[in-house]
């Protein structure tokens, strides 16, 4: 089963177009994993405004933060990756220093393509050892795809040496089927036709990784019966004066509108998925909803753990 | 609004993801068209339905005109052009003018390096983006350039990225790689003499020798090309700083998307570019406390009824008397968070509200109604 593939996961990459709740997804299954008893690590990759600070309270740095027993949080920069890697693969402190303190090595370090990437990869594989379960909540989209691609970039650029083999290590790990990657989606046209296309690329640009698992958040239940529905439209038709009425008659139709998007959006997303399609409710209507990112956070955890028990 | 459609000659589009910049971008190139300039609308991506209502079936590269006669819009005057920006594409333009012969042009874009810069930096669009930008603003074929960026997550990145390219090819990196006078020949032995020689030994163990090898080789058919570079980077930042650019923020209301909003008002600020307005586009507007459906619609929902089961009048008024119910709660939060957002104004910029229409905004006439709130403001119950 699907959430099943998400529970067991040891490193699961969340991505998604922008503002689909990216951070909430990862937020709330770190805290549900955790729940169950596995050690977990909840990352973001080098965010200078690190999203996870709203809902923990607490801005994650390079080193774990722990949050709870089970859980902690992290914001791995590529400057520290760097160093921690370099300090890895050259094991001469001396040496590494001075790397780390010529300007114009930094530089070339920073501008070469794809070697931030490679860096903050490694860190990531590297703390699988001490980890059950690493959720890293990636950029948007577009960025996302350009960070999970560029191990085979590297290996193709360099044909030999430490940062070809790390890349090497990394394929390997993406390869597994503990390796998932998560692609929040939304009831809205434009957000399914981004989740799809993401996943084609994905697939064809990396296709070490895993199918993702598509999560369809804040979808509305259908709840108007056929006839609400035929005397909803003869309302619309009737063009009816006074604006109270007019207001009145739009707010069922927003209703409505959400719930035939919902509908469209499931049936297109559980095409492209094996099991079945894991989705969300919405909170309140129209994205209104004011419980705060905690409160949003424990709802969606515990739709995790109920789903998981079924 | 009005007169920002009609007198400039660049308009950026910036904001959050999913707010519906692009159309809005689409939005005033249609209403720039309508007042009789000629306008190109520059997107990245969008969804295909809006490129296909707009004419454009080919994710080419190519600026492609518009047919508007067919909308049944009252005569339209202007022109309206678009063009969907594809990253590699405009870089291997780029290239291809810079180069000065073909040998140049082949070696570089024959480079591993090479591609390997296309797989990163072109795939980021900000950075393309611009490129392009600067091509089309430059060529004077057009009164107005409607510039549609793609959403960031650092929304400096979008600002900052004339600046990309340039750091790539760092001409204290490109000095350092080229200090003698090279052959292409034994290139790495000769800079193995060089002082740094430890350094570079160093990163030739990191990232094999062959890189480095292929980065030399990158930055002696590069070098010509520098300037170039630099020159297009100031010219861009030039063009977002004349007086007939403005930037246009572009949000919707909730917290996420205003918080890029506040961003991008105080870093536009900071760099002394042009804000004139803020776009809050997708607003639900519910102006009456709880009105009663019994009162206002039981008569003519009785009179619908004819084939359908009894009551479903009476449920169908008690649905709407809840959803309205959410509509106004959502409709007052959304007030106030603007409220808010109108704190951060200075006198100068105006805030705009558009309300959210029904369905995806995929066609001239969705987006002619999307322009209409957008020009007439007082439609929309809020002053711009």
């Amino acid at each position: 089963m699907t959430i099943e593939t998400i529970f067991q996961s040891r490193l699961l990459f969340v991505s998604g177009k922008g503002g689909v709740g990216k951070t909430s997804f990862a937020s709330s299954l770190a805290l549900a994993s955790s729940d169950k008893g596995k050690k977990v690590l909840l990352v973001e990759i080098d965010n200078i405004h690190p999203s996870t600070t709203n809902i923990f309270g607490i801005k994650p740095e390079y080193n774990p933060t722990p949050i709870s027993k089970n859980l902690s949080i992290a914001n791995i920069t590529w400057k520290e990756a760097l160093k921690s890697w370099l300090t890895e693969t050259i094991k001469s402190r001396t040496i590494v220093q001075m790397i780390l303190g010529q300007p114009i090595a930094m530089i070339f370090l920073d501008a070469t393509p794809g070697a931030r990437e490679i860096v903050i990869l490694a860190k990531l594989v590297s703390l699988l050892e001490e980890w059950d379960q690493i959720i890293v909540d990636l950029p948007a989209s577009g960025h996302a795809l350009g960070i999970l691609r560029v191990p085979k970039t590297a290996q193709n650029l360099m044909k030999k040496g430490p940062i070809n083999e790390v890349s090497k290590k990394i394929l390997k790990i993406f390869s597994q089927d503990t390796t998932r990657v998560v692609l929040v989606s939304l009831p809205e046209e434009m957000v399914i036709n981004e989740t799809i296309e993401f996943a084609n690329k994905l697939h064809q640009q990396v296709p070490e990784v895993s199918k993702p698992i598509v999560v369809l958040n804040r979808m509305s239940i259908p709840t108007l019966s056929k006839d609400e529905n035929t005397l909803l439209d003869r309302l619309k038709e009737k063009e009816i004066a006074p604006p109270e009425a007019n207001e009145l008659i739009e707010a069922a139709t927003w209703e409505r509108d959400l719930e035939q998007a919902s509908q469209r959006a499931a049936e297109r997303l559980q095409a492209t998925q094996r099991g079945k399609l894991i989705s969300f409710q919405r909170l309140g209507i129209l994205g209104g909803y004011d419980g705060g990112p905690q409160k949003v956070i424990q709802q969606m955890k515990a739709a995790l753990l109920r789903m998981a028990v079924r | 609004m009005k007169d920002l459609i009609k007198e400039k000659k660049l308009l950026i589009c910036v904001g959050a993801g999913g707010v519906g910049k692009t159309s809005l971008s689409a939005t005033i190139g249609l209403q720039a068209a309508i007042m009789g300039r000629k306008v190109l609308v520059l997107t990245i991506d969008p969804a295909k339905r809006l490129a296909n209502s707009l004419g454009l079936n080919e994710f080419g590269n190519e600026e492609t005109k518009i047919d508007l006669s067919a909308t049944g819009l009252q005569e339209v005057e202007g022109e309206l052009w678009a063009m969907m920006l594809d990253g590699q594409k405009t870089f291997n333009e780029l290239i291809e003018n810079l180069a000065e012969d073909e040998e140049t042009r082949r070696r570089i874009l024959e480079n591993n390096i090479y591609q390997g810069i296309t797989d990163t930096i072109v795939g980021n669009q900000e950075y393309m983006a611009t490129e392009k930008l600067y091509d089309v603003v430059s060529s004077g074929r057009y009164d107005l350039v409607v510039l549609d960026t793609p959403p960031v997550k650092n929304a400096l990145d979008f600002l900052d990225s004339p600046g990309r390219m340039a750091r790539f090819v760092d001409k204290r990196v490109m000095k350092w790689f080229l200090t003698t006078k090279v052959k292409k020949k034994g290139l790495l032995n000769r800079l193995l003499n060089g002082t740094s020689s430890a350094l570079f030994r160093l990163l030739g163990y990191i990232f094999g020798q062959d890189f480095l090898e292929d980065i030399a080789v990158f930055f002696v058919n590069f070098r010509d090309l520098y300037e170039g570079f630099q020159e297009r980077h100031s010219a861009v930042e030039k063009i977002f700083r004349d007086p007939e650019t403005a930037f246009l923020i572009v949000c919707a209301p909730h917290d996420p998307a205003l918080e890029v909003a506040n961003f991008f008002l105080k870093e536009l600020k900071n760099r002394n570019m042009h804000t004139p307005a803020v776009i809050v586009n997708q607003c639900h507007i519910a102006d009456y406390d709880s009105p009663d459906p019994q009162e206002f619609l039981a008569e003519e929902a009785a009179n619908l009824m004819q084939d359908l089961d009894s009551y479903t009048d009476s449920t169908l008024l008690a649905r709407m008397k809840t959803a309205h119910k959410r509509l106004r709660n959502l409709s007052k939060a959304e007030d106030i968070l603007l409220k808010k957002l109108r704190t951060n104004l200075q006198p100068h910029q105006s805030l705009c509200r558009i309300p959210r229409f029904h369905g995806e905004v995929h066609d001239i006439h969705a987006l002619n109604k999307v322009g209409m709130a957008l020009l007439n403001q007082d439609n929309v119950g809020k002053k711009c």
